[in-house]
């Protein structure tokens, strides 16, 4: 899974059963929405043969399905197929923890061994959210523990993980094979210890960026001792505790499976080198402590494990020179993270020799608002002219122009995911300043695969009405400090068929905005908006007319607001109305 | 990266605005000249800890996602505009702004902890040491440094100098001991910092550069380090114990030495400790 975007494991839910009659029908463009009951009825009256038949067949051919959307589609077509496909589907996915309960979801799918979850909204991780908004895994846990026994595979996204549910899951899944934990927090090396010593069939245990307290028991040592693990992949970069590394490294050497490991910044680099050494089977190397990496180059002729390190998401401080030495071994490289301490010149190294690239990420150094940064337009257009099969981009700079982004436009046509953020908030074109409008234009407009966008810099209504005229695929929109009027997010909400996740930030857009995409918000997972200029009845009106929508205000108590304007909106479909975990600062509108 | 205050840039610096001194920046600006000049002599290497500058609020000071009150006690409102500090920001500083750049508290944190582990790397490895000989697979594992908790209440605290505007931030859990705080202080407010080097041998040097003293520290130069307690008292920083003046530091100030005599004859008697003291 990968960690910031989309691309989750395949299925989602949708369309549920609804026993009481729903207002709302499945929606034309057919991608989505409430079921409002069974398709054409007429089908099921004139089958020639016993429907015990029919529903063998379908189970036989429907088992194929592998895909998310090729499954909701199928369980629309009759309640015959959608009772069929649900017997069928063996990986469900949940992108709104709240969208559905736990025995809902456990009813309607009996059969399932992968689940993935996602909770808190994205905007949680910059600190928008107040801690303990919700998203709890326990009452998933306790209700699978029943239902599905026989699950193998757990994937959780920014919830809320007790080291209770770890000890249940870990008790309640004979053949639990692997959890991966992605920005969860609430559990601690004591919960790992439970999954580490009790899951014999353990062959993934993902720890990505997730909050880790400490225990007294020393999970690596959990592990069971004798006999050889079925551990494919170990990652535990974010564990900020110590670990045994003598258990670790017979860990390793018990592990013949092993490809891929990720530790933490309490493994030395030479501690590194003894496990690559014992284990040379591993393809994935990841570590928190990391120092100059033309050392290891040096010491290790083997070309893959410079590829490997370069290709780790760990985070090192190089400069342009040491990245060099080591980037020109790297002709393969598809994914890159990287400090923006390369510089511009380090970029152009990395656009010089990795032809094959698909994702960049560059993060800063120096999170402030300065007017100088190491890398700028001049870096990005390099990309764009090296890395042309270039499909995702994450790019932190100080400052942009249009004529860079544009040229990425023209240069990499593959672009899916294409995030820019412009530190410096309103900040034009620093060469033209005119606003930043007409680069994001053109990447709407060019880069026909595009599904997530991420803007910032100085953008008036006009970036918007590019966004709703030319994104017509894109699901997943970020804003921050953007647009002039409410125009701006009709354009989008107006425009944007597939657009499934919004989230604006200290933007202008009012509730005449938030009314115009009524006709939409069914189809979307979730919206969200801090600091904009809601009032609560304009939320309030929103509530009244989608019933099916929970619709929550959130107060930070951090925060003085001077006039009646809402802080936070948040609002998700659900076929659960409003929940009962939601702590004091949320109000769920009605 | 950058590391002067962007005075000369007239940028904002994010974060910190408080101003001690009330000077303007034309004549910061010539100070700032004259410091770096005072401070040609010494290493030019860039010892550079960029990740112990200065972080967006709610990124820095929140190192626990789970628990804080995740502003932190400087909390900015969300509104952009606003103005700022609790100590009153400068016409310069940036307005301080939750959340921006977006980046995760993780992310942050991991380029602190890279500097850390440099340190924490050697506590553990003796740890360790003696309990490989454990044989039973539930043994205590005591950790070395503090608990969450704990942790919360350190990390990144305010740094003023006099005559500068703009403040910058520390975090402290980078570091173990005066040394290598004064260095650092040293290298962010006296000159600025043109190449990056790697954490690893940025480290190394530091370590080698120890034994030649801080300035700031030993009394010898313009500017004297001093930090503010709980009780709002101000001290001279090296005084204490290092573990003792972490739980009891609030924040710092370069101070000038003609105002630090008003700390009263203790600084006086350290002056003359520090002198004869060999480096």
């Amino acid at each position: 899974m990968s960690e910031d975007d989309d691309r989750s494991p395949p299925l989602d839910l949708r369309g549920a059963d609804i026993a009481e009659s729903s207002s709302k029908t499945r929606n034309c463009s057919g991608v989505t929405g409430f079921v409002a009951g069974p398709g054409p009825s007429t089908m099921e009256f004139q089958a020639p043969y016993p429907d015990q038949v029919l529903e063998n067949v379908l189970e036989n051919v429907l088992q194929f399905l592998s895909t998310r959307r090729d499954r909701n589609a199928a369980s629309l077509v009759c309640k015959s197929w959608c009772r069929v496909e649900a017997l069928t589907r063996s990986e469900l996915f949940i992108g709104n923890c709240y969208s559905v309960s736990p025995q809902r979801a456990t009813a309607r799918f009996a059969r399932v061994q992968a689940v993935a979850i996602k909770g808190r909204p994205r905007f949680a991780d910059f600190n928008l959210l107040p801690p303990g908004w919700g998203a709890h895994f326990a009452p998933w846990v306790i209700a699978m523990a029943k239902a599905y026994p026989w699950l193998e595979k757990v994937y959780l996204k920014r919830m809320s993980v007790s080291n209770d549910d770890l000890a249940r899951l870990a008790e309640s899944f004979p053949s639990f094979k692997e959890l991966v934990l992605v920005c969860c927090e609430g559990f601690g090396t004591n919960g790992l210890a439970a999954v580490a010593s009790k899951c014999r069939l353990l062959r993934v245990l993902d720890l990505i960026e997730s909050e880790v307290s400490g225990g007294e028991l020393d999970w690596i040592a959990s592990f069971p001792e004798s006999g050889a693990s079925c551990l494919e992949s170990l990652i535990f970069d974010c564990v900020e505790w110590p670990i045994n590394f003598e258990a670790l490294e017979r860990l390793v050497v018990r592990s013949p499976s092993l490809k891929k490991l990720r530790l933490n910044r309490f493994v030395s680099i030479g501690q590194l080198y003894r496990l690559m050494v014992r284990a040379p089977q591993l393809t994935h190397i990841g570590t928190g402590s990391f120092s100059a990496p033309e050392g290891v180059a040096q010491d290790d002729p083997e070309p893959d494990y410079t590829a490997a390190f370069a290709a780790c998401k760990s985070y090192a401080n190089i400069n342009a020179e040491q990245l060099k030495s080591v980037i020109l071994h790297c002709h393969k490289l598809q994914t890159f993270w990287v400090l923006d301490s390369i510089c511009d010149e380090g970029l152009q190294a990395v656009a010089a020799t990795c032809k094959d690239l698909r994702e960049l990420r560059v993060f800063p150094i120096d999170a402030q608002e300065n007017t100088e940064g190491p890398v700028s337009e001049v870096g990005l257009r390099a990309i764009s002219e090296g890395c042309r099969k270039l499909q995702s981009i994450l790019y932190f700079c100080q400052h942009m122009t249009n004529e860079a982004v544009i040229t990425m436009s023209n240069n990499c046509p593959d672009l899916e995911v294409f995030r820019l953020c412009i530190m410096g908030r309103h900040r034009p074109d620093h060469v033209t300043r005119e606003p930043m409008d007409e680069g994001f234009g053109a990447i709407v407009r060019n880069c026909k695969k595009l599904t997530r966008l991420a803007v910032s810099g100085l953008l008036t209504d006009r970036a918007f009405n590019y966004i709703g005229k030319y994104g017509k695929l894109v699901r997943t929109l970020s804003v921050a400090f953007a647009g002039d009027s409410d125009m701006g997010l009709k354009y989008v909400l107006e425009g944007c068929p597939r657009l499934q996740k919004l989230e604006i930030r200290d933007s202008p857009f009012g509730d005449a905005a938030l009314l115009s995409g009524l006709h939409h918000y069914y189809n979307m997972r979730f919206l969200w908006m801090s600091s904009c200029s809601l009032s609560p009845q304009g939320c309030q009106e929103i509530a009244r007319a989608l019933p099916r929508l929970v619709v929550e205000t959130i107060k930070d108590e951090n925060e003085e607001r001077v006039d009646d304007t809402v802080g936070t909106l948040y609002m998700y479909r659900s076929l659960e109305g409003p929940r009962d975990d939601a702590p004091g600062f949320v109000t769920i509108l009605q | 990266m950058d590391g002067t205050l962007g005075l000369l840039g007239g940028g904002g610096g994010g974060g910190g605005g408080g101003s001690s001194g009330a000077s303007t920046n034309e004549s910061t600006v010539s100070k700032v000249e004259v410091l770096e000049q005072d401070f040609v002599g010494m290493s030019s290497e860039a010892t550079s800890y960029p990740a112990e500058a200065e972080l967006e609020l709610g990124l820095g000071l929140s190192l626990d996602r789970a628990t804080a009150a995740s502003v932190g006690p400087v909390s900015g409102t969300k509104r952009a505009a606003d103005s700022v500090s609790q100590e009153g920001g400068s016409p310069t500083a940036v307005s301080q702004v939750v959340g921006w750049p977006p980046i995760r508290a993780y992310r942050m944190n991991s380029l602190v902890n890279q500097a850390k582990s440099q340190r924490a790397e050697e506590d553990k490895m003796i740890g360790e040491k003696d309990k490989s000989r454990d044989a039973s697979k539930k043994k205590i594992y005591t950790k070395a440094d503090l608990t969450a908790k704990e942790k919360c209440h350190l990390g990144f605290v305010k740094v003023n100098m006099d005559g500068v505007p703009i403040g910058r931030k520390v975090d402290l859990n980078a570091h173990s001991c005066y040394e290598t705080l004064a260095q650092m202080l040293e290298d962010m407010f006296f000159r600025s910092t043109t190449t990056v080097s790697s954490i690893g041998s940025g480290g190394e040097k530091e370590q080698s550069t120890k034994a030649s003293g801080s300035k700031l520290l030993d009394g010898s130069s313009e500017f004297v380090l001093t930090y503010e307690d709980k009780e709002g008292d101000w001290m001279l920083v090296g005084d204490v114990p290092w573990g003792m003046f972490l739980t009891s530091v609030k924040r710092l100030r370069i101070m000038r030495t003609s105002e630090a005599n008003g700390l009263g004859p203790r600084f006086q008697e350290r002056n003359d400790r520090q002198r004869s003291k060999p480096i």
